[in-house]
């Protein structure tokens, strides 16, 4: 389900563009959700782990993330990467990361809370709309 | 017309604790959670929350620099009142912790308040307040700022309806904590002790406006369902087991039978409702066997036992028919845990089998075991604590029978070594004698209170029907030095008239 919800998440773009987009808007709607839960040390520090988590299945790994990066510039950083990638390999850049965003959640805190923040997040893959609680 | 206002009290979902509260918590009360870390203030806090959020009264859990809120949420997961369906939707957690980053008091508020606006929750828990406490003293303005601080925050929460809980670590109640305990309508106190390698958790109400609380010290034992209290339970007026308030009850005294006859007649007619019976005798003498016996007459008269076994483990083989009455529900047993148990939570055990089953009849088998069982530390006032649980119980109308075990000792006779004989109402001894090179075991009743009773020493033995009391020995003296001998001039054989105590 959690693969579901991720290739929900971001789309069906088929072009760099489009996949670097959405990827950045999924984990945008993700910080928004777990950040109030967690902090934003704790959040950085789980996003810096998905990205090394997530290098070792990529062929190309993404750079790993300087000291100073806020959030922000993370996510900034993380789109000029998948720009400079092919279409299927940002793909499959954005889908690991995503996946080991989740599954750092898992394992940490269990699969039931981090479905909620995932649906909290991105709302059900069937509607592919984010919650209403982020809609207000 | 009363027209004082009304104040809910809100049931906590903490067995045990709505007791020490009298009732529950007050609806938009301003409390406090103290004490040292582990402690359990958190666990205390998540269950109370869990048990009482709902979508009409939503939760808001703000985290702070305590611990860590993904290590909080992975652990507190392991309890079972953890409901992750609540998570969300009925109660919302929050980091502040960027927010105390700064020091600034003013920043915390305004988020708290913020995120109460938005939310409307009925419940409020700021965890660890003490990193509040902590950042106010490194900021330059201490803690005026604080106590203002904390005045502000306990006046909004209450104004937007909050029941607010404040959870911090306080090794002792020192000064700093004194701005927020001002403020506090109530503080619970959680405390742990370490004594002789058993670890033993208290929690004290220590202040609570607006309604009575039980005092003191009560201890309370996390488990997986989280955290349960066992308020000390105190005797009811009624409960009193002296001399005075039996002799009140001998009018119209009701015996029960013991489950053997000879010793009915012994005892006067049997054993009195509401009275502690103490069965004393040496190892292997048949005190747990008479105690059986009167469980089984108990189950033959179609009425429920507990038993308290602290010399067996729960499951392993006692005597078969203790067994079979076990197995027939006819007899509860309490689960008894070494080495860590308090008095209290002994008793409440048992109080809540006794009102579930509607057991008349309790054995304690036995005090030396029940001691052993007990955290070291509830050693010490062992004595003090029987006697409040023997009134309790039979303050209840429950019949108990203890047992202790002594060793024989043939140059007195000596009944407990708890000084248990002056709080039982009734005492059966039982001793070994060597009559013409064989071990031999007497029985005598020493005491039924204000019931007439033989105070003859039996001869009694043990056959697989069960206890069979002999003829009455006059002929016989010096029992009880182990050595008994004819008398010079025995009387012929009669029954012994009896007597009252």
């Amino acid at each position: 389900m959690r693969n579901e919800m991720i290739q929900s998440a971001l789309g069906e773009g088929a072009d760099a563009q489009s996949v670097a987009t959405a990827t950045v808007r999924a984990l945008t709607l993700l910080f928004d959700a777990v950040k109030p839960l967690v902090g934003n040390l704790a959040l950085r520090a789980l996003y810096v782990r998905s990205l090394h988590l997530a290098r070792s299945s990529l062929e190309r790994p993404t750079p790993a993330p300087s000291e100073t990066e806020s959030p922000d510039e993370l996510l900034a950083s993380l789109k000029r990467d998948l720009l400079s990638r092919a279409p299927a390999a940002a793909r499959g850049a954005a889908e690991a990361l995503l996946s080991a965003f989740a599954d750092l959640l898992v394992s940490l805190i269990g699969e039931s809370l981090t479905n909620r923040l995932l649906h909290s997040a991105w709302g059900s893959p069937a509607t592919d709309e984010p919650s209403l609680e982020k809609q207000q | 017309m009363n027209d004082k206002v009304a104040i809910r009290r809100l049931p906590t979902g903490v067995p045990g604790l709505d007791t020490l509260l009298g009732g529950g918590l007050a609806e938009f009360s301003f409390n406090v959670i103290a004490g040292a870390p582990g402690s359990g203030k958190t666990t205390l806090a998540h269950q109370a929350m869990f048990a009482l959020a709902n979508p009409e009264r939503r939760a808001l859990f703000f985290t702070v620099l305590g611990e860590p809120p993904l290590k909080m949420l992975r652990y507190q997961q392991q309890y079972s009142f953890f409901d992750t369906a609540k998570v969300n939707d009925c109660i919302r957690f929050i980091n502040l912790a960027d927010d105390l980053m700064t020091g600034n008091f003013e920043r915390v508020l305004a988020r708290i308040i913020e995120e109460v606006e938005r939310f409307e929750p009925g419940l409020v828990f700021v965890d660890s307040f003490r990193s509040v406490v902590l950042a106010a003293q490194n900021a330059s303005d201490g803690e005026p700022a604080l106590q203002h601080f904390v005045q502000r925050l306990g006046m909004h929460l209450t104004s937007w309806q909050a029941t607010t809980f404040l959870i911090g670590e306080y090794i002792t109640l020192e000064t700093e904590a004194n701005a927020v305990f001002t403020v506090a309508d109530g503080i619970l106190w959680m405390e742990q002790s370490v004594h002789r390698n058993s670890m033993v958790r208290k929690i004290q109400v220590t202040k609570m406006r607006g309604h009575a609380t039980i005092a003191g010290l009560h201890t309370f034992r996390i488990s997986d369902d989280g955290i349960h209290v066992f308020p000390r339970t105190i005797m009811a007026g009624s409960a009193m087991t002296n001399g005075d308030t039996a002799g009140a009850q001998s009018a119209a005294q009701v015996y029960l039978s013991m489950g053997v006859p000879e010793l009915d007649r012994m005892m006067g007619g049997g054993l009195p409702v509401g009275y502690s019976l103490l069965i004393a005798g040496p190892s292997g003498a048949g005190k747990s066997l008479l105690a059986t016996a009167f469980l089984a007459e108990g189950a033959r008269a179609g009425g429920k036992g507990v038993i308290a076994a602290f010399e067996k483990s729960p499951g392993t083989s006692r005597n078969p028919r203790l067994d079979e009455l076990i197995a027939s529900g006819e007899v509860g047993v309490v689960d008894t845990r070494a080495l860590d148990l308090s008095i209290d939570e002994t008793l409440y055990t048992l109080t809540e089998m006794i009102r579930r089953t509607g057991a008349t009849r309790i054995v304690i088998d036995s005090l030396s075991g029940f001691e052993l069982a007990l955290a070291p530390t509830f050693r010490e006032d062992f004595r003090e604590s029987l006697y409040r649980m023997v009134a309790v119980l039979t303050g209840m109308g429950a019949t108990v029978v203890m047992i202790s075990e002594l060793e024989d000792r043939y140059t007195d006779l000596r009944f407990s070594p708890y000084g248990a004989a002056f709080l039982t109402d009734a005492i059966i001894v039982q001793r070994y004698v060597e009559l013409r090179g064989e071990l031999k075991r007497v029985m005598a009743v020493v005491k039924v209170r204000n019931s007439e009773h033989s105070h003859e020493l039996r001869l009694f033995e043990i056959i697989d029907a069960g206890i069979v009391i002999g003829e009455p020995r006059p002929e016989l003296e010096a029992l009880l030095t182990g050595h008994p001998r004819l008398a010079a001039s025995a009387p012929p054989v009669r029954r012994a008239k009896a007597s009252r105590s």
